[in-house]
């Protein structure tokens, strides 16, 4: 054995046994997303926390690494509207939370559109604690959308993000169903054939993308585009109970009674 | 050979793997977090950052770390509470950690200390006005100080823009933007004392105002402040236009370059004679008034913490009018111009420190002529800040820095040397006056937790006057009590000195040895703030020592003396779609300065106002409201004789005591009706952002409020001079946004 080999196999005795500096665990990563993701599904605010806990857990030990302050954001995204309707001043602090890792996440990767993205959407959430800051954060809002756009065009999540910012918006500022719909649409078509080989990357959204797809279509009573979209939803995530419970039932008897007005 | 070769495979294997087993010899770490009250903190993290570690806590507030033997640094954080930062020795057989979180106390700078600061304050938007509270507040006219009228502590005598505070003139208050020190920021000044902002309210992101006991940050200032701060967007791109009876705008947020430069602007003009000839007018003007302003800002973002702007204003307005004094009418025409442009910069010293500068340059010039007389004002000032604030640790926050500035002024033409004689051949006066004045300063402040849920800022400053050449001193304290989440109460007292106006310390025509003015400041108050509403309640006692009088043998001395008393209570809250306020303030100021023989009452001294705003959100698109507005009229010298003077024949009138008599009291009452809409796609338009259309009624009640007393050529009949808002005017507009 030459002395250079036998240095290079200590080498790696020594890396691979020791935890010191290891990165973030693409397992815990994957775990802490399918917690978030279980939680989602069955509407478990409680979970949800315990998940974005984990998150939390992992950027505090590595606060170097812009896609863990993401997945805080997007547990906080998550929370944020589940917990608004019993604690406002605590879904506040979440939304609140979620723009400060967005805003981390930002300043160490400048050009990340899907946190760009998502620190719109979460400013867009943030108008309803403090409606006197529309006039600020709602165009911030949306500058952070286009800009996301321009960074990631093909990310479903960014259309996503865009589409449920225009689906919020009353129809004489120019939102609705109607708009929203397009985008929406676009942010299905993109999740249909969107993929990551990176387990930490943003792989979130594909069954959101359709089931807002679906409540957009429900709106303009496009009865049969939202039980096909909230299908493709069911078929993405099984597991997506809103969509399974609710959504599609709702969708369906709309479609049979809309059937039955019909001569 | 072989045998060889194997011993040296076992070595190297003994090695590597005695190596690994040191480096793994990893030790577990257990421990518990839990609250002051000893009761388990559920999911806290718990993180060894340097090992890249981090778990989070059970429901029984329990966490286990596999960590390298050695020392290390944990750090312990939930949302609510105070992080802690451990440094623990890893081994085997460590004991279990026991780990207290206390309940994070409220940042020192999401608490207001400082009294007078009446309003929303804290990160989010850190002001006291919003641009939002701009342009809802009926009656406000989407202008600044309009909509500032209807703040506690503001007891406005006229309808101008002019702000007095708390019993004190307007250049007691300092007005800053973007840093910078900017006087005269209304337009026609001089014909009404101001009117309307120059700053166009697209520019304005926040406004923070202060009626008295403020930081030892501003100085050179006797009575408020109010500290304006234009937007700063980075990546916006929008374009605004708006248009009423009375003016047109165009404004913009443009990022040239995402996320490194972005420029703000706006340009407007306005041209009042369609409202004139509408509805008449109470003022005779020879030319309908006109005014022009345009402001931009340039933001330049450097690295991620650093950013530099170049904020620049330029304004001016024209009127000619008949104007009278006393008993004598005459054009009246004047013209003026006010350019400023400040530099400034902010960023994070060592990632601890923020760090502002600013460099602000202003010229104010202005020309006028009344009869025959007239004259040519320029002042200029200059002023560089340096501020720091550093939040040494979570009990305290140092707030220190460096000011410098110069001003100077020019005043050339003939006035009158007889202020009750203003006709033809009239005894007159020449000016040719250059006087300037430096005036550095230095503050130190700390605003610190004292103890549980005391706070308190403690400070000083000191400032230099070249003219007379004297430091003074000025020691300030606020404490504030946060009683619960809802309830503070605040106490603050201080030392406030201010330069006496330039053209007194004319070496010629003045007095260079005038000293600074002071006024000491004793504030009290209780705020009740949940998000249902606001209560704040609050008494005042300025004293002022030094104010300027008129000297026989040095033109002026500082034998003034002078106090403002009161009471300001402001309740706000919001039920439902319903929204509004009630501000009232009580004041009792006396004076004495100039050619006053005592302390009298303050000629803009107004005992009683009450300001009452209601807006209702009817839908999501349409909003009315309605303020109405009450003040007891200020007091005026009246003219309670005449004389007969042969040599230049005219007649004199004879003053009774100053300030004796009050003018009759003053109503107004304004509705305003706001539709937000957008327009769709189509013309080769995008579709455009949230659009307004909306309707404002002044003055509903056509109550004709008096301005001013004038007289006829003897004396023998008095006359009111009527308000400008004297009639019912409707203001129609549209704001149109892409």
């Amino acid at each position: 054995m030459r002395p250079s080999s036998m240095f290079a196999w200590l080498f790696l005795c020594v890396a691979f046994a020791a935890p010191v500096a290891r990165a973030a665990d693409p397992r815990a990563v994957l775990e802490a997303k399918r917690a978030l993701q279980s939680a989602v599904n069955h509407a478990a605010p409680d979970e949800m926390l315990k998940a974005r806990s984990r998150f939390e857990a992992m950027s505090a030990a590595e606060p170097g690494s812009a896609l863990l302050h993401y997945w805080v954001a997007v547990a906080d995204w998550r929370l944020t509207p589940f917990l608004s309707g019993t604690d406002k001043v605590k879904a506040a602090r979440y939304c609140k939370d979620g723009i400060d890792h967005c805003d981390k996440a930002i300043a160490l990767d400048p050009r990340f559109g899907e946190a760009i993205a998502l620190k719109g959407g979460l400013q867009g959430m943030s108008i309803q604690f403090e409606p006197g800051s529309m006039m600020t954060l709602g165009p911030q809002s949306v500058a952070n959308t286009r800009r996301a756009i321009t960074l990631a065009p093909n990310s479903p999540r960014v259309w996503l993000l865009d589409g449920l910012g225009t689906l919020n918006k009353p129809e004489r500022f120019g939102g609705g169903a109607v708009p929203a719909g397009e985008t929406l649409d676009r942010a299905a078509a993109l999740a249909a054939a969107d993929s990551s080989a990176d387990s930490a990357a943003p792989d979130w959204g594909h069954d959101d993308a359709f089931l807002w797809a679906g409540r957009a279509a429900m709106m303009r009573k496009d009865y049969a585009s939202a039980r096909e979209d909230f299908s493709k939803a069911l078929a993405l995530n099984p597991g997506n109970g809103w969509v399974r419970a609710r959504l599609l039932p709702e969708a369906e008897k709309a479609l049979v009674d809309s059937a039955e007005v019909k001569p | 050979m072989r045998s060889f070769r194997v011993a040296r495979w076992a070595l190297a294997g003994a090695i590597a793997l005695s190596a690994a087993a040191g480096a793994a010899r990893a030790a577990r770490v257990t421990g518990v977090v839990v609250d002051a009250a000893g009761k388990p903190v559920e999911l806290a993290t718990v993180a060894a950052p340097a090992y890249r570690q981090g778990t989070s806590t059970d429901e029984h507030g329990r966490f286990t770390l596999d960590l390298p033997a050695g020392q290390t640094q944990l750090v312990v954080s939930e949302m609510g509470y105070e992080a802690r930062r451990l440094n623990i020795v890893v081994a085997e057989g460590t004991p279990e950690l026991r780990v207290t979180l206390r309940e994070q106390p409220v940042e020192l700078s999401e608490v207001t200390v400082a009294a007078s600061s009446f309003g929303r304050t804290g990160k989010s938007e850190g002001a006291t006005l919003r641009r939002m509270d701009i342009y809802t507040t009926p009656g406000g006219a989407a202008d600044l100080f309009q909509s500032l009228r209807a703040l506690p502590g503001i007891n406005a005598p006229t309808e101008g823009a002019a702000l007095y505070v708390r019993g004190g003139k307007p250049e007691e208050t300092l007005i800053r933007l973007d840093g910078g020190s900017i006087g005269h920021p209304y337009h026609y000044e001089r014909a009404s004392g101001g009117l309307f902002s120059t700053l166009d309210a697209y520019m304005i992101k926040s406004a923070f105002f202060s009626s008295g006991g403020f930081s030892a940050k501003y100085g050179g200032v006797l009575s408020g402040v109010l500290d304006v701060e234009t937007q700063d967007p980075f990546n916006l791109k929008t374009v605004s236009l708006s248009a009423n009876v009375v003016g047109s705008g165009l404004s913009t947020s443009w990022a040239l370059i995402p996320d490194r430069l972005s420029l703000i602007a706006s340009i407007r003009h306005s041209y009042p004679a369609v409202l004139f000839k509408l509805y008449g007018s109470a003022t005779e003007y020879e030319e309908a008034p006109t005014s022009d302003d345009a402001a931009g800002r340039l933001l330049y973002r450097y690295s991620k913490s650093g950013k530099l702007s170049f904020t620049w204003l330029d304004s001016g307005d024209h009127t000619a009018l008949q104007a009278n004094v006393l008993n004598f009418k005459g054009l009246y025409s004047g013209r003026a111009r006010n350019r400023f442009g400040a530099l400034q910069f902010s960023d994070a010293l060592l990632g601890r420190v923020a760090l502002r500068g600013q460099a602000s340059l202003q010229r104010y010039h202005t020309a006028w002529s009344f009869a025959s007389f007239g004259g040519d004002e320029v002042e200029r000032v200059a002023q560089g800040n340096l501020d720091a604030v550093w939040p040494v640790n979570s009990r305290h926050e140092l707030s220190f820095g460096l000011n410098l500035g110069r001003t100077e002024h020019e005043n050339l033409g003939t006035v009158g040397a007889d202020s009750t004689d203003y006709g033809s051949g009239a005894p007159t006066r020449t000016l040719n006056t250059h006087p300037s004045v430096d005036h550095p300063g230095v503050y130190l402040e700390d605003k610190l937790r004292v103890w549980g849920p005391f706070y308190a800022t403690l400070g000083g400053r000191f400032d230099y006057a070249s003219l007379p050449g004297v430091w003074t001193a000025d020691p300030r304290a606020a404490i504030a009590w946060r009683v619960d989440e809802h309830q503070t109460v605040r106490v603050a007292t201080g030392r406030y000195h201010q330069l006496a106006n330039v053209r007194y310390l004319d070496p010629v025509y003045g007095n260079p040895d005038l000293s600074p003015m002071a006024a000491d400041h004793v504030i009290a108050g209780y705020e009740w703030l949940s998000e249902f509403g606001n209560v704040r309640i609050e008494a005042y006692r300025k004293d002022y020592h030094g104010l300027v009088t008129n000297d026989s043998t040095s033109y002026y001395a500082n034998r003034g003396t002078g106090y403002a008393r009161g009471l300001d209570v402001f309740t706000r809250g919001t039920w439902r779609s319903l929204s509004g306020w009630v501000s009232y303030g009580y004041l009792d100021a006396r004076r004495k300065e100039l050619d006053d023989p005592h302390e009298v009452p303050t000629a803009w001294g107004v005992k009683h106002s009450v300001t009452l705003v209601s807006q209702c959100q009817l839908t999501s698109a349409w909003q009315v409201g309605a303020r109405y507005g009450f003040s007891t009229g200020r007091p005026w010298t009246p003219v309670v004789d005449r004389t007969w003077d042969p040599a230049r024949a005219i007649w004199r009138p004879v003053f009774g005591e100053h300030n004796s008599a009050p003018m009759p009291d003053y109503h107004r009452l304004d509705v305003r009706a706001t539709r937000l809409f957008s327009l769709p796609r189509g013309a080769g338009m995008p579709a455009s952002s949230v659009c307004a259309a909306y309707v404002e009624a002044i003055n509903v009640l056509a109550i004709r409020n008096p301005l001013e007393y004038v007289y006829n050529s003897d004396y023998s009949r008095r006359y009111t001079r009527d308000s400008y808002f004297s009639r019912r005017f409707l203001v129609a507009g549209v704001a149109l946004t892409w």
